[in-house]
């Protein structure tokens, strides 16, 4: 298997928990399992859909401005850190990962 | 003027009231707190009431007193509770914001703060605007007004609630999939979702960045482009944002077009209701259509594809990391953002992320959220060139009046609650809901909604929204 076939393989519903970062107990995955599988049977439907040839695509056209910066750096660090869950000094303080 | 003034006026009369020297500043925001006192704990419409600062009051009392008003000064209202309003808790209704204060104002707070009106509280929504019946809340759900034994509508069902028991004359909130029109539709009050681009997100914690839209629940159509007017606008923290300010209409707004079998998705009284309103539409001279939208009921599928994928990106920030809750586990970084997404994110939340996470999966990207695009893409196009010779699209708003709190359904049958909304949002079109009648003393609405690349849907849209209020009456 290709590099790429393995990119594109499809992943379970089992999976796509883990990579949605979420942990639950077996009776939450087992509903989380029913519930979606039910949400994709039904949204299933459009893939028998053809799309009518020749329409042109107006989704995703973005309102393209200047590219200018308006925040100035630090405008607004003393306001995010008052609900940080730990600060320590200026920073957000997070658990140490890397140990030596 | 007493309470009972109050609680039925809108911000015209309230504004005629302050400038006609009838009534103070003070005077509105002490009876908009009696009415939350007395009317919130069986409705759990407002999950905090602020106190608004005496020099706010004076301050504009001052502005009214020396004739500098403008049209919102004074004037009592709300926010969703996931709308931020700088050194206030924000929490979507969710655990995992539970400690979370908001660092800085959404655009539509600054705007409204520079009229000087005045904000008295958060308002009830189901957790990060995932619901049709603010059930999914981490406060419980609020109730409507017209039956306390029913939902209020969601997801922005606190901001219904609180228009319509009279504690503010308007509150904001927020739509992706139907959650101000909904609502509004259950609890008898006026509910407009402006058109993609024309309000700016700066602020609103995001859902679908594709679909939301902050708008406002008022008791007026009149009321609604008030408020609109004063929120919309170019934003520069909004790339999406642009200057569609309402324009003259060069027609009248006189043909509209109903979307072929609509009929078998909504209640026979939901229809008998329409169908009595679409009559009266007739003698105002209008003429209706019906027109097949091949893919007008398709668009509950496109939307619960491209609505999960945006909220599972959206939502990865709520790692318990950089604000909010935050629960350690015993493996590390990893383990920290695992259980905090587990003890702070509810059920409905989390299917939505692991349902977005599947369909933009490589292996599954083209069946689902590719297509669904494609599709999204084919719906505008044939929406335009249908709309080309009609200045609304006009149905019910809901299927059926509110449903009972706690009503067991399976899953699509709740989505279902979305069945007539969703389109407005796929298209980015405004829409608006009116209310249109009732079925056993609960309201329901009629939803109007125009074309997506229209410059004047705002002038359209207010025409049309305004006959239905005046044939009602």
């Amino acid at each position: 298997m290709s590099s790429l076939e393995q990119t594109k393989s499809e992943v379970s519903l089992d999976r796509a928990i883990e990579l949605s970062l979420i942990s639950c107990t077996s009776e939450e995955k087992l509903n989380i399992v029913k519930d979606v599988g039910t949400v994709l049977d039904f949204v299933k439907s459009i893939q028998n859909i053809s799309i009518q040839p020749g329409l042109k695509n107006t989704v995703g056209l973005p309102v393209l401005r200047d590219d200018v910066v308006h925040i100035q750096e630090g405008q607004y660090s003393k306001d995010f850190l008052i609900s940080a869950p730990d600060v320590k000094e200026s920073y957000l303080q997070v658990k140490k990962i890397i140990t030596k | 003027m007493n309470r009972e003034w109050y609680q039925k006026a809108n911000i015209v009369d309230m504004r005629k009231a302050l400038d006609g020297g009838t009534v103070s500043v003070k005077q509105l925001v002490q009876w908009a707190k009696e009415i939350i006192e007395e009317k919130n704990k069986s409705i759990n419409a407002f999950i905090e009431v602020w106190d608004v600062n005496e020099d706010e009051i004076a301050q504009a009392q001052q502005l009214i007193d020396q004739k500098k008003s403008f049209i919102l000064t004074g004037i009592p209202y709300a926010i969703k509770d996931n709308i931020s309003y700088k050194g206030k808790h924000i929490t979507a209704s969710s655990k995992i914001l539970a400690t979370y204060i908001a660092s800085y104002d959404a655009t539509v707070v600054v705007k409204i703060k520079k009229q000087h009106a005045l904000c008295i509280g958060r308002l009830n929504c189901d957790e990060f605007a995932m619901g049709s019946g603010t059930e999914n809340s981490i406060f419980g759900p609020t109730k409507n007004p017209a039956d306390t034994t029913r939902v209020a509508g969601g997801s922005s069902g606190g901001s219904a609630a609180a228009v319509a028991i009279g504690a503010v004359p308007f509150a904001l909130g927020s739509d992706t999939g139907g959650s101000i029109r909904q609502p509004a539709s259950y609890c008898g009050v006026v509910g407009l979702k402006p058109a993609y681009g024309t309000v700016s997100r700066y602020g609103l914690i995001a859902l679908g960045s594709s679909l939301d839209v902050i708008g406002p629940c008022t008791k007026t159509v009149e009321d609604a482009f008030i408020v609109m007017e004063v929120i919309s606008g170019e934003d520069s923290f909004d790339m999406t944002t642009k200057n569609a300010r309402a324009k003259k209409s060069a027609v009248m707004g006189k043909k509209l077009l109903e979307p072929k079998n609509i009929k078998e998705l909504v209640s026979p009284e939901v229809w008998d209701q329409y169908s009595a309103t679409k009559e009266k539409l007739k003698k105002e001279g209008y003429y209706i259509d019906e027109i097949d939208i091949s893919l007008f009921t398709h668009g509950l599928a496109m939307y619960y594809i491209i609505q999960p994928a945006e909220a599972s990106s959206n939502l990865a920030r709520m790692d318990g990391m950089r604000f909010g809750v935050r629960k350690e586990g015993e493996g590390g970084l990893w383990s920290d953002y695992l259980e905090s997404r587990k003890v702070g994110l509810g059920h409905e939340v989390k299917k939505r992320i692991v349902l977005g996470t599947y369909v933009l999966s490589a292996g599954h990207y083209d069946a689902y959220y590719g297509k669904a695009d494609a599709l999204r893409s084919s719906f505008i196009d044939e929406v335009n060139l249908l709309t080309e010779s009609y200045d609304a699209l006009i149905c019910p708003t809901t299927c059926d009046v509110a449903f009972k709190i706690g009503l067991t359904r399976n899953l699509i049958e709740v989505y279902n609650e979305d069945k007539l909304t969703v389109q407005a949002n796929l298209l980015g079109s405004a829409a608006i809901s009116v209310p249109m009648g009732s079925i056993n003393n609960l309201p329901v609405g009629i939803q109007i909604m125009t074309s997506p690349n229209r410059a004047d849907s705002n002038t359209i849209l207010k025409t049309i929204a305004e006959v239905v209020e005046k044939i009602r009456a």
